[in-house]
Order: C-alpha cells, then sequence, then structure tokens
C-alpha cells in the first residue's frame, strides 16, 4: 500500500528548529531524521512541546525557524505529499454522521468513486475491528473506538506516515492492549510512525528510537537518546 | 432667556414623551403661578414651512412668555392637547378640531389664518390634471390614468383635506380591488409631507401637497404645480387653548397671551409678512371669529 | 393598562392591516436573513479558513460595519435604486425588493462576523482534522460550517433579529406603504404620529416578543453549541 518514496531522501529531516509562542520558545530541536518504515516515540513531561513539534511536522502551526523537510521538500511545497501523513489529536475529533460517513469522507477527499469507496471502507473496517460499528452514530463511541475510527479515517485516505498524540491515553487497558496490537501492525506493514507517549509499554513494544524532550520551561532539547531495546 | 424648540421629535420618540410628562405631572404643579413657558403642538407641515421659526424672538420679546413648540402628526397634537401635556393647539383639519371642541378639550378656538394645498404631478401630465375645471375633477382625472398616486395616508390635516376631495369625487381609492377597474395605483404612504414628495417625485405620480413645503423643496423636486387656487384647496388654520379644568398643570395665562398675541394686529402682520421664495405662504384670517 | 388591553384585542381580535403587516414583516425579514446568510455565511467562513495578508483588516472592516447606522445603508441603497441611480430600471425603490436588499445588505457584515466569531470558538480540532486529511478549501467549508451548523443558525437568528427591528431601511427604501411595504417597525412610527399609540403598542408587542424569542432561541442554541 504505501507509495514509493520519491527519492532515498529521509520522511522527515529537521534541523535547527525553533519555533517561538511569543518571547518563549515553545519547542526546538537541533537534528532528527526519521526514515521511511520507523517508529519514532517522543517522550518527556506534559508541557515539554511533544505535540507542537508533531504539529510542525504536520504543518499544522507555524511559522518557525530552520529547516523541515518532509520526502526531501520543504512543507509548504509538499502538498501533493500531504495526505500520506495524517496527524491524530490525543483525543480525535470525529465528523457529524455516523463511523461509515467518516471513513468514507477521507475517501471522498481523493475523489474515488462511490462503489470503490464502499469497498475500501469495509476493508478499513475490518482491518481495525470496528466493522460493527460503521452504522452507528460517530458521536458517543468510547474514546477507544474514537481512537479506532480516527485511525481508521487516515489508513483509508491512504496515509502511510501517522504523526500520533497519546494515542492510548485515557482509555481502559484492554483498549490500550488492543490499540498497540493494531500500531503494531501498521509498523510490521511498513508504516511509519512518529508517537507522542507516557505509555511505557507502547515504547517498548513499537519505537526503534526514543527522542526525550526536556522539561525546562517550553524549550524542548531533543536527544538522539537511544533505542532503550 | 432660554429658548427651547423640540424640533420634529420623531414620532417613536412621542409616547415616551408624553408618558414621562404624566409621570411627572404632579411634581410641578407649584410653578402655576407666573409659568413662563407655553407649550404648543402643531403639525410638521407647519413647522416645516418656518413661520414659527420667524414668529417665536418676535413673541418672546414682545411677551415675556418661552415658547416650546412640539411638531407632530394632527392626530398625535391634538391627543397631546387632549391629555393636557400641551397648553395650546395650532392645526388644520376642521372635523378634528370641532371634535376637540365638542369633547371639551379646548377652551377657545379661532381661525387664525389660511394657506393652501396644490396638487403636484409629473411635467407631461399623463393624467391630464391641467387642463381640469376644479380639485374633484383633477381627482377623477388621476383615477382613471395608469399612474400613481401617493397619499399621506397619516391622518394629517393634508391627507383629510385630500380624504374630502376623493369623497366628493366619488372615489374610495384605499378600497381593495379599487385601483383594477382603473389601473390607479395608489400608495398610502403614512409618511411627512417632504417624504411623500420625494416618493412623488421618484414614481412620478401625482399627489396634493401645501403650498409650504412644495415652495421650501421644488427646486429639488422633478414635479410641476398641475392645480391651485381652487376655493376646495383652501387650508384653515385654527388656534386653540387647551381647556385647563381638567388638568391643574395646563398654563392658561400663556396660552392666552399667545392667542392674543398672534390675533393681535402685530401677530396677523407678521404673518402676512412671512415669505418662502418670495411668496406669501399664509393669509391671516380678516375676521378672527370661528 | 387600558391602552394595553386595547392592544391586545386589536391582535386576538384579528385586526386584518395589523396581521397583514405581520405577515409582511416576516416575509421581507426572512427574505432579508436568506440572501443574507446566502453571502455571509461563506464569507465568515472563509474568514476563518483563510490565512491572507490583511485578514485582520478585513474582520475589522466587519466589525466596524456592523456598526453602520440603518438609515446610512438606506442612503446608500436609495442612492442606486433611485431613478437617477445605476439601479433605477430595476424599479426597486418603494417596493418589497428595494426593502430586502437593503436589509439584506444591513445583515451582511452582522452575519459574516457572527459566523467568523462563531467558528472560532468551534473546537479547533475539527479543522486542524481537516487540515491534517488535505481537505481543499471547499470541503474544509463545508465540513466546518456542518459542524458549525449551530454557530450558523445563531449568526441567523441575530441577523433576522437586527432585520426585524430596524426601521431606518424599510422606511427609506420602502416609504411605509399601505399593504405594499409597511413593516412592523415604520407602522409603529406611523401609527403613534397619528396618535393611535393601541394600534403601535399591539405592534410593539409583537415585535418585543419576537425579539425575546430569538434571543432565547439564540441562547439555547448558544449552550447547546
Amino acid at each position: 500500500m504505501p507509495e514509493p518514496t520519491l527519492n532515498d531522501a529521509p520522511v522527515f529531516s529537521l534541523e535547527a528548529i525553533s519555533f517561538p509562542f511569543g518571547k518563549q520558545v515553545a519547542v526546538s530541536c537541533d537534528a532528527l531524521e526519521i526514515h521511511a518504515g520507523e517508529c519514532v516515540a517522543f517522550t518527556g513531561t506534559n508541557g515539554s512541546g511533544k505535540t507542537t513539534l508533531l504539529k510542525l511536522m504536520n504543518g499544522l502551526l507555524g511559522p518557525f525557524e530552520g529547516t523541515l523537510l518532509f520526502c526531501g521538500a520543504p512543507l509548504s511545497r509538499a502538498r501533493a505529499l500531504r495526505r500520506r501523513s495524517v496527524f491524530l489529536h490525543q483525543q480525535p475529533v470525529l465528523f457529524t454522521g455516523t463511523v461509515r460517513d467518516n471513513l468514507a469522507f477521507a475517501l471522498k477527499l481523493r475523489g474515488m468513486a462511490a462503489d470503490t469507496v464502499a469497498a475500501r471502507v469495509l476493508a478499513t473496517a475490518r482491518d481495525l475491528g470496528i466493522e460493527a460499528l460503521l452504522k452507528r452514530s460517530a458521536r458517543g463511541l468510547s474514546t477507544g473506538e474514537t481512537q479506532r475510527v480516527a485511525l481508521g479515517r487516515a489508513l483509508a485516505l491512504g496515509a502511510d506516515v501517522l504523526l500520533l498524540d497519546e494515542p492510548t491515553a485515557a482509555m481502559d487497558a484492554a483498549s490500550q492492549t488492543a490499540l498497540r496490537e493494531i500500531l503494531f501492525g501498521l509498523k510490521t506493514e511498513g508504516k511509519t510512525l512518529v508517537v507522542s507517549t507516557h505509555d511505557e509499554r507502547l515504547v517498548t513494544k513499537l519505537a526503534d528510537r526514543r527522542v526525550v524532550f526536556s522539561p525546562e520551561r517550553n524549550a524542548a532539547e531533543v536527544s538522539k537518546a537511544g533505542v532503550e531495546q | 432667556m432660554c429658548l427651547t424648540i423640540l424640533r420634529r421629535l420623531t414620532a417613536v420618540a412621542l409616547p415616551l414623551v408624553i408618558s414621562l410628562a404624566a409621570l411627572t405631572s404632579g411634581a410641578c404643579r407649584s410653578a402655576e403661578r407666573a409659568n413662563p413657558r407655553v407649550r404648543l403642538a402643531t403639525t410638521t407641515s407647519t413647522e416645516a414651512s418656518g413661520l414659527l421659526d420667524f414668529l417665536l424672538p418676535h413673541f418672546q420679546r414682545e411677551t415675556g412668555y418661552d415658547l416650546d413648540i412640539v411638531a407632530v402628526g394632527t392626530g398625535a397634537a391634538l391627543k397631546l392637547g387632549a391629555n393636557g401635556d400641551v397648553d395650546v393647539v395650532l392645526v388644520h383639519a376642521r372635523a378634528l378640531e370641532e371634535e376637540f371642541m365638542s369633547a371639551g378639550h379646548g377652551q377657545t378656538r379661532r381661525k387664525l389664518m389660511v394657506n393652501d394645498f396644490i396638487i403636484l404631478g409629473p411635467k407631461n401630465d399623463p393624467a391630464g390634471v391641467r387642463a381640469t375645471e376644479n380639485a374633484t375633477q383633477a381627482f377623477q382625472r388621476i383615477a382613471q390614468s395608469e399612474v400613481s398616486f401617493v397619499s399621506r395616508g397619516d391622518r394629517s390635516g393634508t391627507h383629510h383635506m385630500e380624504q374630502s376631495i376623493w369623497a366628493a369625487a366619488g372615489i374610495t381609492p384605499e378600497a381593495p380591488g379599487a385601483a383594477k377597474h382603473t389601473g390607479l395605483r395608489f400608495l398610502s404612504a403614512g409618511r411627512g409631507m417632504a417624504e411623500v414628495l420625494f416618493m412623488t417625485a421618484e414614481l412620478g405620480g401625482y399627489t396634493i401637497a401645501d403650498r409650504g413645503t412644495w415652495l421650501a423643496l421644488r427646486d429639488k423636486l422633478a414635479l410641476v404645480v398641475l392645480h391651485e387656487g381652487d376655493p376646495d384647496l383652501l387650508n384653515p388654520y385654527s388656534i386653540i387653548t387647551v381647556a385647563p379644568k381638567k388638568h391643574d398643570r395646563v398654563n392658561e395665562r400663556g396660552a392666552e397671551a399667545l392667542l392674543n398675541w398672534l390675533l393681535s394686529e402685530r401677530g396677523r402682520g407678521l404673518i402676512a409678512g412671512f415669505t418662502v421664495g418670495g411668496e406669501q405662504l399664509f393669509r391671516p384670517t380678516a375676521s378672527p371669529t370661528p | 393598562m387600558t391602552a394595553l388591553r386595547e392592544a391586545m384585542a386589536l391582535l386576538l381580535g384579528g385586526d386584518a392591516d395589523i396581521w397583514w403587516t405581520i405577515g409582511a414583516t416576516l416575509r421581507f425579514s426572512l427574505s432579508a436573513t436568506f440572501f443574507s446568510a446566502l453571502l455571509g455565511v461563506p464569507s465568515g467562513a472563509l474568514l476563518f479558513l483563510s490565512r491572507f495578508r490583511g485578514r485582520r483588516i478585513a474582520v475589522a472592516f466587519m466589525n466596524a460595519c456592523m456598526a453602520i447606522p440603518t438609515v446610512v445603508i438606506g442612503l446608500f441603497v436609495y442612492s442606486l435604486i433611485s431613478r437617477s441611480g445605476p439601479l433605477g430600471s430595476l424599479n426597486l425603490l418603494y417596493n418589497p425588493g428595494g426593502v430586502i436588499l437593503g436589509q439584506s445588505l444591513l445583515a451582511f457584515p452582522l452575519i459574516t462576523a457572527m459566523a467568523y466569531t462563531g467558528l472560532q470558538k468551534l473546537d479547533p480540532r475539527y479543522h486542524e482534522t481537516l487540515l491534517t486529511l488535505g481537505a481543499s478549501r471547499r470541503r474544509r467549508m463545508s465540513a466546518i460550517l456542518r459542524e458549525g451548523r449551530l454557530v450558523v443558525l445563531q449568526a441567523l437568528l441575530i441577523g433576522f433579529g437586527r432585520i426585524i427591528g430596524e426601521v431606518g431601511v424599510a422606511m427609506m427604501l420602502g416609504g411605509n406603504i399601505h399593504r405594499q411595504t409597511r413593516t412592523m417597525t415604520t407602522a409603529i412610527a406611523l401609527d403613534a404620529g397619528k396618535g393611535e399609540f393601541e394600534r403601535a403598542l399591539a405592534l410593539g408587542l409583537v415585535v418585543l416578543s419576537l425579539a425575546l424569542i430569538i434571543n432565547l432561541l439564540s441562547q439555547l442554541v448558544v449552550r447547546d453549541a
């Protein structure tokens, strides 16, 4: 499923990034490269800039200082690549309508024909184990279900780079385990995952590398500190 | 000397004024002895003619009274008088005045002066009003043509004059379906004279107006006088002092002073000398009896 | 109190002129709200979605426009649709079309600004989700308006309330013509001038109730949103 990268450039390449928020620095990063198929965990205390950096990497925030390349191109020019990379909120919001509407929404964005949409929605729902939810209203799902539907919405779009903000937070243990399995499956499929998390079991199971965000104000020192395992 | 004119109170604000006056009425009884303020209610067209602005300083200098002028529609002016909110009423609607007197609201009523109404329309006069002999005939011509007629529709003195001409012509233009047979577009505007004149010009239609407002605005209007001088179009003004027995706060002496001054040689001379655009607007009544 | 009783009697007694005026006012106001929303809601959404230079100026401009007195709007439209004006041939002046045009323009900045500020209060995650999914601006607009439909409804209610209570535009462009362009507010102005306070009061009660209902509704809407 993942489209071949345009070149051998890393999926993300960050250099001397500094994002100001007022007079303070909300997040900074000296250097970071993430390659296709890698899983990188962002860890650190709350307010250390993990979410901010994820959003920067998805072009949801800006402007910033430094260089940030997505597949070798500056983000602003990487619009054609945009749908390959999706950011998921800690608590994702779903659009009004059914679960099916939400999955189909992404496919309709790609201008897909109605029958292909139906097939893809079903396939994605099966992959994520949310087939039974398709007819349900997107409102009133549990945290775990919502997270999975949001993930499905991104995957249905064909995204192969996922920026996940605390995906397993605020859900019960069973849902956490199920989600970890799903994310692990995505990794083995070759998806690139960048995950901000406090969930050490997720880090242990998934991450190839760990990036630690320091608690000093908002300024985050990002170390290339090591693979845990 | 303080000189106050309540300029053209917007009609919306009027009820407020009236209720305020009612609220404060109890408080100002003691001022009766030598009340130097006289309150006069009159119609907007009278106020717009400029006559009162012209008379006011003379009256104040010669009698020592202050004059407050409230300019509203005829109906509202009489209502102010009936409520005792003003001391004198200067209006031009005979039937309503007689009603006012017989209801006991008025003390003294005198004919003060006369001006006249004119029928206005577009220069090309599609209804052929120019050739008619009297106002009634002119209205009949208008009713038979496919033209617009803009009515004041606000129960003003001008509106009453217009209605009496329609009645004489045997036409009820307001009646639903009346226009179907004739093609007349009858528009009851419910607005002041100046607004109605502008609407008429804009629509290329006909209307009836008092000469004063016409003279003041004629340079701005694409209208011409099509009919004038008819005795039916005379507009007699009455001055009425409000009966004081019902309302302790009415300034009876001040009202009398205003009435007497206006009817005196001096007052009548001033009225006759008042001109707009070089034309005399009002003719003081020769014998000031009702 | 007798005036109030007489006013109620006029309303309940089905006075034909009064009820015609109420009907016409609703007709004009609803049409004007509709046309105004047709332009104002997308404009508000565009202001919200776009990050163009001068957006702040545009927002400030819209806010400033809300404060324009109705008679100034009336005057401006009058000069457009008067016989000697550029749109004179459309014959809108002193017709319902003129009133609706003027009232649409009156409510346009209000509805735009209300839609804009309302959408800004919406959960920012909706817009971020649309952005991250790579939705086009058109898609984002339709999706965000769908999610913010209560905000839009509130903007419409407030626009409608502004229109139904205004007198300047209706008077200047409609001419207060009996059974053609007479609205509740112009009729109130007229009836008060005629000294017919019961009639004015009857319509005043209707305007007041409508204003109350609209405000209650828009507060309910806000609470739900």
